[in-house]
């Protein structure tokens, strides 16, 4: 395990990341990882400290030399809703690929849980969690975490759902002649196979939890307006206030977390996860990351990953050494279906049972609010998506179609989409109402500025997708400009397009809650749509409008999947896939 | 045998006169959308007795891969029963290792971690674990990758690693799919020859070994004994015992023979052409498998050689593995442009005409070649024909096809038969509408044009 030098520089190693490249050890690269263990440690310490202080000494000041604690704690809160959304992930994908019936449920469980904006789990999370801690900050900071946990826990959970169906097939039976306990196959194959898709939705449901940070930090219960101490709260006190400084002082506090976890903790990540990639043949030499290089100095790393295979190497205690029958699937006996078929049953009904006594409460002219608010969020998420389809379109493919373009202004796209635009939105705001629009237009540009990105970047995989000697042969034939995108470029990707729209619309219709109704300079703006009348019910404590748009918007959101979306996939797979 | 695997090699021995393995009226069907059965595999018998290589040699596609992923316990028979070393067989047996096509190696182990992935499921020390893998690294000639990741590898490096994999796991009987395919000729020449080696000096921990190859000359180098197979289903047709000393050399007189006689096997089962599919009145026969350039390019070449020619002969001379030969050979004969007697293949008249054509005449040749020979485009053309429109919807045909072969196939005859239609100008497709329709310049032969 010596290192080659200088050499390295010159002519880097082809294979990823290993145990073959430990370098030469280098003290300062144990220094500072024992400094950043002992910052997390600390960190942690300081958070769940403050978490058992008692209700009364919740405040918020808008001093920003509280800024750097109000971080940590902000920053304890998201990973801590992480973890909980890695976990959730890992079961929920294992136990939905490996049984049928078990998927059937579980999968349209999280289709709609996807659908649903952060304040339509609100009181039922909030009020879980007061009951079980009550009059206890403890009790509220969990509910947080939790509350932040159900917007963005989907999108992993279905990335890792879906790898774990397409293991191929080839991987499945190596395990079964190997014989590969459940736990092997699951560390060995499974786990690995799906490390891309998994890292990728990770980074980007942190980055959806930092957008919905002032949400889960600010909010009303019943009657109380609870704040709890972190960076979002801090924002947020600050629009409302008007306090102009401190919300730049905020906004500066975000972007430094975020861009250090970038730098720190996402990009080595999906450098290393590289080796990940399920192909036997590479023709580019992998990336290198100079963290990773300089983790790997350490002493205390080469500590932990020793102890790492130790634990792999022990034998474990097999449960269930049955030989492996052919074939993959146990079908349920039949009176254990129909037990399961009755609770299922009586569960859906007594929720519905539940949600008819809550919306019947409603008066009439309430619902003809909640149609006119869907009609008019659905007019403004189209809208934005057309707005930034005109200019992600362009942008997108002459990125894409430039591989020495793409591979620059990647890493550089990637921290500027990681911003949350509600930290922004109090500026934008501010910049709209004194050029003389209203919140309509504001709240079109808030939900543009958040899902730009994902257009930007399936459209950016698309155009780097299409294989360079048909784009060589079209330039000779005389194709360019306009023609040149009608005939290849806009075919090829329109799939991507489809993606990327659907993803984009979700988190459009999420980021209605917060950009149809806002507490800024005092007072409460809002505009017609259904993000507004949920926001208003949770300001309210209204539980009959809460419902209502809830469902209003996730029927919403799963119809227009469905019977839109949908179909023009599955229409342009067959036409335009390459 | 070197030390370690000398003290973990405690497996109990069958008796000389047991056979290893005992494979009895082995049968694996897939139900059809119209109710009825069809089989892959269809009663295969035999035994294979301790130290024997067995060869197993067929077309593409006729369900070899299938009989080992029976034998090994991956896939459950629909009919008979495998025993090995006496017991019944069913699931995964200790004992019995495979080797891919293309070894899966997980990309993201080095080589040592996925060799020893193969010894994840035996409670094993660790130390002895990696004894054993250092020292099969180096039998088969890996020494000093242990730490390399598979895309470090070369294909012939992968496909070691994968024989290393099965090794470790002391396994009695040896399953191999195809495991040179993948390789150019001179690797796979040099691991073939490794391996053989290696069993010869009883290094390989495996007593008995089964291969499953395309190529003839492979599977007489190797093996004690060939069976042949037909396809569709599956059946053995013939059972060669291969008697050459070992180091056998390709170019002596009783190689040759051997191969001969292979040859002669197979064309065999091509005369005796499908008296299954005429016997049932309502089947129509499926549609010469390979492409209208391959068929008329080897009138071309028959042609060439004078209008007759040996098939060990054609098979050497244009360097075809058996996969691609024998479809061929047998859609040019359904094509009533040769024909096949005893080991020589010789043009018939059509062939010639074909051979000698200019391309425009060619295609139209073909066309009525198409319309007398292959029943399903009389079928197609006939109702063309009598429909009122001039295009008609594809999927009553696609269905019609399913029907007839099954979902998989109904595909493959689907492809042929579009493409077989647009070459000799009976049908058009239209991709964008899903229609098919005549040629407007297709007229029948006793009409006018």
């Amino acid at each position: 395990m010596s290192s080659t030098g200088g050499l390295e520089r010159k002519y880097p190693p082809l294979a990823p990341y290993g145990p073959r490249h430990f370098p030469r050890w280098f003290w300062f690269s144990d220094v500072v990882i024992a400094f950043a263990m002992f910052s997390i440690v600390y960190s942690l310490f300081l958070t769940t400290n403050a978490w058992t202080l008692p209700l009364e000494t919740v405040t918020i000041s808008l001093d920003p030399l509280m800024l750097p604690i109000y971080t940590v704690y902000s920053t304890v809160r998201t990973f801590a809703a992480y973890a909980l959304i890695l976990v959730f992930s890992l079961i929920f994908g294992y136990v939905a690929a490996h049984s049928r019936p078990a998927e059937r449920i579980l999968e349209p469980l999280v289709y709609v849980l996807q659908s649903l904006p952060v304040l339509s789990f609100l009181p039922l999370v909030m009020f879980t969690f007061v009951f079980l801690l009550p009059d206890s900050r403890l009790g509220l900071e969990m509910g947080s975490i939790v509350l932040m946990f159900t917007t963005q826990a989907a999108n992993v959970a279905i990335a890792f759902h879906n790898s774990l169906k397409t293991v191929p097939s080839a991987l499945r039976d190596y395990s079964k002649v190997y014989r590969l306990s459940a736990w092997q196959r699951f560390t060995k194959i499974e786990l690995p196979f799906a490390a891309i898709p998994l890292i990728w939705n990770s980074v980007l449901s942190v980055a959806g939890c930092w957008f919905f940070l002032m949400a889960c930090e600010l909010f009303t219960l019943i009657d109380r307006r609870i704040t709890l101490p972190g960076v979002g709260s801090y924002l947020a006190l600050a629009a409302d206030s008007g306090d102009m400084t401190a919300v730049l002082w905020g906004l500066g506090a975000l972007v430094f977390i975020i861009v250090l976890t970038d730098l720190l903790i996402w990009r080595p990540l999906i450098i290393w996860s590289s080796k990940f990639k399920y192909e036997y043949v590479t023709h580019e030499v992998p990336d290198r990351s100079s963290v990773i290089d300089f983790v790997a100095k350490s002493r205390i790393t080469r500590i932990l990953v020793a102890l790492g295979k130790g634990v792999d190497s022990i034998p474990f205690p097999d449960l269930r050494r049955s030989p492996s029958r052919a074939s993959s699937l146990r079908p349920m006996p039949r009176n254990m279906k129909a037990v399961f078929a009755g609770i299922s049953l009586l569960a859906l009904s007594y929720i519905f049972y539940l949600l008819a006594s809550i919306l019947i409460r409603l008066p009439l002219e309430m619902w003809f609010e909640v149609l006119w608010g869907t009609l008019s969020t659905i007019a403004r998420v189209e809208t934005a998506l057309l707005l930034a389809l005109a200019w992600t379109l362009p942008v997108g493919i002459k990125i894409g179609t430039n591989p020495r373009i793409t591979k620059s202004i990647q890493p550089v796209l990637q921290v500027i989409a990681s911003i949350p635009a509600t930290a922004l939105f109090p500026v934008i705001l501010l910049a709209i109402i004194e050029g003389g629009g209203g919140l309509n237009i504001a709240s079109i540009i808030l939900m543009l500025l958040g899902m730009q990105w994902y257009l930007l970047f399936n459209i950016i995989a698309g155009a780097s997708s299409i294989p360079e000697d048909l784009l060589e042969a079209s330039k000779l034939a005389g194709l360019r400009g306009f023609r040149l995108w009608r005939t290849v470029i806009l075919p090829a990707i329109v799939p991507y397009v489809i993606t990327g729209s659907i993803t984009a619309q979700g988190s459009a219709f999420n980021a209605s809650v917060v950009s149809e109704y806002i507490h800024f300079s005092g007072q409460v703006l809002s505009t017609s749509g259904l993000g507004a009348l949920i926001a208003l019910a949770t300001d309210t404590g209204n539980l009959p409008l809460l419902v209502a748009s809830s469902i209003a918007i996730s029927a919403t959101v799963v119809t227009l999947n469905n019977f839109l979306w949908k179909r023009l996939y599955n229409f342009c797979k067959d036409r335009y896939s390459l | 045998m070197t030390k370690a695997m000398a003290i973990a090699d405690t497996t109990e021995r069958a008796s000389p006169a047991e056979p290893l393995l005992l494979v009895e009226n082995l049968s694996v069907n897939y139900h059809l959308p119209n109710g009825t059965f069809s089989g892959i595999v269809k009663e295969i018998s035999f035994r294979v007795n301790e130290g024997e290589v067995i060869a197993i040699l067929g077309p593409s596609g006729c369900g070899k891969s299938t009989i080992l992923k029976c034998i090994v316990g991956l896939v459950k028979p629909t009919g008979g029963r495998i025993f090995f070393k006496g017991k019944e067989v069913s699931g995964v047996t200790p004992g019995i290792a495979m080797i891919f096509q293309t070894t899966p190696l997980l990309p993201w182990l080095t080589v040592l971690d996925n060799v020893l992935l193969g010894l994840k499921s035996k409670n094993i020390p660790r130390k002895e674990a990696m004894n054993r893998v250092r020292d099969v690294l180096t039998m088969i000639g890996l020494n000093g990758f242990e730490h390399a990741y598979p895309k470090e590898l070369s294909s012939s490096m992968k496909q070691r690693v994968g024989f290393a994999t099965a090794f470790v796991t002391m396994p009695e009987l040896l399953l191999m799919d195809e495991p040179f395919s993948q390789l150019d000729a001179l690797t796979a020449e040099n691991l073939r020859g490794e391996l053989m080696d290696l069993h010869l000096a009883k290094k390989i921990p495996a007593k008995s070994i089964i291969l499953i190859t395309n190529d003839i000359e492979e599977a007489v180098m190797t093996a004690d004994r060939i069976l042949v197979l037909s396809k569709d289903p599956a059946r053995i047709i013939d059972e060669i015992p291969i008697t050459i000393p070992h180091k056998r050399d390709k170019t002596s007189a009783e190689f040759v023979k051997m191969v001969d006689r292979v040859y002669s096997s197979l064309l065999r089962q091509v005369e005796e052409s499908r008296p299954e599919h005429e016997q049932e009145e309502d089947k129509l026969p499926p549609i010469p498998a390979a492409k209208p350039g391959a068929v008329i390019g080897l009138t071309n070449i028959i042609s060439e050689m004078g209008g007759r020619v040996e098939l060990s002969v054609l098979g050497s001379r244009q360097a075809l593995d058996l996969a691609t030969l024998m479809p061929l050979i047998e859609a040019t004969k359904q094509l009533g442009l040769i024909e096949v007697i005893g080991r020589t293949i010789v043009l018939t008249e059509a062939g010639m005409r074909v051979s000698q054509a200019p391309p425009a005449e060619q295609k139209e040749i073909i066309g009525a070649v198409l319309l007398a020979s292959v029943p399903l485009f009389q079928h197609v053309v006939k109702l063309l024909y009598e429909s009122t429109s001039t295009l008609i919807p594809a999927e009553p045909f696609m269905e019609l096809l399913t029907k007839q072969f099954g979902k998989e196939l109904a595909r493959t005859q689907w492809g042929l038969l579009i493409g077989w239609g647009r070459y000799g100008g009976i049908l058009n497709y239209d991709g964008s509408k899903n229609c098919l329709s005549l040629d407007p310049s297709f007229h029948l032969p006793d009409e006018p044009a």
